[in-house]
């Protein structure tokens, strides 16, 4: 029993019990990749990447429980990596710049993988964690009506509506990465959103957030449940102290 | 070289030795002898069955991988052992002259325990074993390396050393040690000049007297002469090689023996059942362990795969008491209760402190129980579940003294009252106080304080219809189950169920002033009938009890009527399975005349288990 939340909870919506199978924690990384991403920012979202792969190596509690997959976005969305433990991948995946940003693609994307991903782990067994999402932007939405595709990915009749952690850098407008964060199932039940501060250039920001989504991850392996840790990112600051 | 895996590999395993595979074709294995590759499936019931042929291998043979689950034993009839198997190819090489082998080596790499006796198989032949089987033995002799595996990178690891050496052993020149070695000196005329050059303690090979060699014999044929066995020394062979017997010319001598051996007598290899775990009672006598012990429910976990005193694993906590294996065991009346608490390997992995607890007491009237999850990320909350149980059981103790018999109301007035007692006084500690924090407890928030706490509260004597009453109050997802013959009831909410699993459950303590919100099952217990509170460490595991975890725990329970409680119990908490590491709490009441002895469940009776 880990994740704590005193004496609060979320209401789950009990369909029918689940066997007692293997507890997997689905963790997706939905990585900003448009065209205003090129040079230190990618280059630190693709460390990012190896040093993730590189910590979940190092621990097998963690690898055993955690599953990642990673989807960078553009004018399209595409799947870098496939929903996997990450011990079992030969190679690691690495992003690219290309084109705008079409946060529609994104959400609508990962809605897509989730409804794969999730019925995949529980034809397996598995007793499958609501997903945590790790959704990292710099910069505005290309103008189009993407709060369409985040409502069908995050409303309350969708079974599988994953928590969505945001992080914004650079060119990233705060408001919608608040509004792009939901609320976790924690005391307080706020959102967590971050953004880099003002004159914190774009790639050491990326590096110190993949730092804390690895580190998170880690715990929350650990934790077999979703535990965002308290500790502050250098160069960015929590949206709701702005 | 020989492949032999099992057909259950996963697809990660299995690409991987795809991959070693293909490093070692000609273009990537600059060599100066190819390799031959044949590769031998182990089926579901240890059946072997040779689906490639040694041959060389060329660029454009990249194999096919079998798909996962493959049954031969229900698709190919041919059944074969691995070293007859082995043994054949050789033979069928050697015979169509077309290739002089070297010692062979064979990787086996399995993913189930197997009692097939690996150690004996292909005796003098290089093996390495690659074992995901957790509950084998290491086998150990010479010639023969017997790797457990927990992970791809290992694989990868073993895999590349395995290469190095394969590689290194290839691109030694052929037929200048072995080769000439068993190949005998001629005369221009054709026969075999006397041998002066041996040194004194090597044995030379022999050839049958009556054997007609020339410059022209094929050194293949040579060898397949001089390896038939013989009534007596044919003095006329000399053997050009006068120094000692290099690594791998004693190999190929073995290897030649054990071909010669193999033509007389086949070899009588055990076969098994697939050892499965935890299906019905019958499977009890056949348990399978862990490395450390555990008996592996369905598949073995990861941590449990490394001997426990092995470097970096099993941590002593930096603040204790560790609370590895903690137990309770008595009688009140008719009724056994059998208790007990293990810290979960994450948290010997990690090092820290079992974070559950448990606490019993009992009057004239009741027996009380009371168990607590800590919150892993509450920096204090091995503390507070200790705290928790302790002080509700010893409260309710005195308060239900004089508890009257309106059972349900008054007892859940009294559980309310204990447990908002304890939830406020866990809020502070004195420095130095028993088990407390290392913190001051102003120093502490409510974040770092956090536990769940099941209490449950069962009547001693059976009412007017036979039963006894329980009423259990809880915060949090720590469940209580009634155990019917083989079928489990839930009593309590679960509280992890549904599409996905939901994060978060309730902890105590609460803010102070905040009320305390139990949540309350009660109902009635027949005689034959096992009460059962834990944690969610075997919780959420056996889940509806219709699970791998129910199925196997079920038939377990009665043992606990009969010798050696201690063992059969700790049997039961310590179980390995993959995924669940937390700590695990488990108490389990009973009535020891009357469990087992009427089943009303849908499973069969186990009176006489």
């Amino acid at each position: 029993m880990d994740f704590m939340s005193n004496q609060l909870t979320d209401s789950a919506d009990v369909t029918g019990p689940l066997d007692g199978g293997l507890q997997v924690l689905p963790f997706y990384i939905l990585c900003d990749e448009s065209g205003s991403m090129a040079g230190a920012s990618i280059d630190a979202v693709n460390d990012g990447i190896k040093q993730l792969f590189k910590a979940l190596y190092a621990d097998p509690v963690v690898d055993g429980k955690a599953r990642v997959s990673i989807i960078a976005f553009s004018d399209t969305a595409q799947v870098v990596l496939p929903l996997s433990q990450l011990s079992n991948v030969p190679t690691v995946p690495g992003c690219t710049v290309r084109g705008s940003t079409s946060y529609s693609a994104a959400f609508k994307k990962l809605r897509e993988q989730i409804d794969i991903d999730v019925p995949n782990l529980k034809a397996q067994g598995c007793s499958v964690m609501r997903p945590v999402v790790f959704f990292v932007s710099d910069g505005e939405p290309n103008p189009e009506p993407w709060e369409v595709e985040y409502r069908l990915l995050t409303d309350d009749a969708y079974k599988y509506r994953p928590h969505i952690i945001s992080f914004g850098v650079d060119g990233a407008n705060p408001d919608i990465i608040k509004q792009v964060a939901t609320h976790v199932n924690r005391a307080g039940g706020k959102p967590f959103a971050w953004m880099a501060e003002s004159g914190i250039s774009a790639g050491p920001a990326i590096t110190e957030i993949f730092k804390f989504i690895t580190g998170t991850i880690i715990s929350s392996g650990n934790a077999a449940e979703p535990v965002i840790i308290e500790a502050d990112i250098p160069g960015v600051m929590k949206l709701d102290s702005i | 070289l020989f492949i032999a895996w099992d057909v259950t590999l996963e697809e990660d395993v299995r690409r991987e030795l795809q991959k070693f595979v293909q490093d070692c074709l000609p273009g990537r294995n600059p060599g100066k002898t190819p390799i031959y590759l044949s590769v031998i499936e182990v089926g579901p019931k240890n059946e072997v069955e040779i689906v490639r042929t040694l041959q060389t291998i060329e660029d454009s043979q990249y194999f096919e991988v079998p798909k996962l689950g493959t049954e031969i034993g229900t698709t190919r009839s041919e059944m074969v052992d691995i070293d007859e198997t082995i043994r054949k190819e050789m033979d069928r090489l050697n015979d169509q002259g077309k290739a002089q082998c070297l010692s062979p080596w064979l990787l086996v790499c399995l993913n189930r325990p197997s009692q097939t006796n690996w150690a004996t198989i292909g005796k003098d032949i290089e093996t390495v074993i690659l074992d995901y089987s957790i509950g084998a033995e290491l086998l150990n002799r010479d010639g023969l390396k017997h790797v457990m595996l927990s992970g791809v990178p290992i694989l990868e690891k073993e895999l590349k050393e395995l290469k190095a050496r394969i590689q290194n052993e290839s691109k030694r020149e052929p037929n200048t040690e072995s080769a000439t070695s068993l190949k005998p000196a001629t005369s221009s005329s054709g026969s075999v000049a006397p041998s002066n050059k041996v040194k004194p303690g090597f044995v030379p090979p022999v050839a049958r007297p009556n054997i007609v060699l020339s410059e022209n014999t094929p050194v293949e044929r040579v060898n397949r002469e001089v390896a038939q066995p013989l009534t007596e020394i044919e003095p006329r062979l000399e053997v050009l090689v006068s120094r000692e017997p290099s690594p791998l010319q004693t190999r190929t001598e073995n290897l030649n023996k054990w071909l010669r051996r193999g033509k007389k007598s086949k070899r009588n290899i055990p076969r098994t059942r697939p050892p499965i775990v935890g299906i019905d009672k019958s499977e009890i006598s056949k348990d399978i362990r862990s490395i450390n012990g555990p008996i592996i429910i369905e598949a073995a976990s990861r941590l449990n795969a490394v001997e426990w005193h092995t470097d970096g694993y099993t941590k002593l906590p930096e603040y204790g008491p560790a609370g590895d294996f903690i137990c309770e065991i008595g009688n009140i009346d008719a009724l056994r209760l059998v208790a007990g608490s293990i810290r979960g390997t994450k948290h010997k992995y990690y090092g820290d402190p079992n974070q559950d607890s448990f606490a019993i007491s009992h009057n004239d009237k009741y027996l009380i129980v009371a168990v607590s999850d800590g919150v892993s990320s509450a920096k204090h909350s091995a503390y507070v579940s200790k705290f928790l149980t302790h002080s509700v059981v010893n409260s309710l103790k005195l308060d239900l003294s004089n508890a009257t018999d309106n059972l349900n109301f008054s007892l859940k007035d009294q559980i309310q009252a204990a447990t908002e007692r304890a939830s406020r006084l866990v809020l502070n500690w004195r420095e130095g106080e028993l088990y407390s924090p290392y913190e001051k407890s102003e120093e502490v928030g409510l974040r770092d304080l956090a536990a769940t706490l099941t209490v449950l509260v069962i009547t001693r004597q059976y009412d007017e219809n036979g039963n006894r009453n329980v009423v259990v109050g809880f915060v949090g997802d720590s469940p209580c189950y009634v155990l019917d013959a083989l079928d489990w009831e839930i009593k309590t909410a679960e509280t992890k169920t549904g599409e996905v699993l939901e994060h978060g459950t309730k902890a105590l303590p609460v803010a102070s002033g905040d009320r305390v919100v139990l949540e309350w099952a009660e109902f009635a217990v027949k005689p034959q009938q096992v009460v059962l509170v834990m944690t969610d460490g075997i919780g959420t595991s056996l889940a509806s009890g219709r699970s791998a975890v129910g199925k196997w725990l079920a038939p377990r329970i009665p043992r606990l009527r009969g010798p050696n409680v201690e063992s059969v119990f700790s049997d039961m908490i310590l179980f390995d399975r993959q995924g669940e590491d937390d700590d695990r709490t488990l108490v389990v009441i009973f009535d020891v005349n009357e469990m087992g002895q009427e089943a009303h469940g849908n499973g069969d009776s186990i009176r006489d288990q």
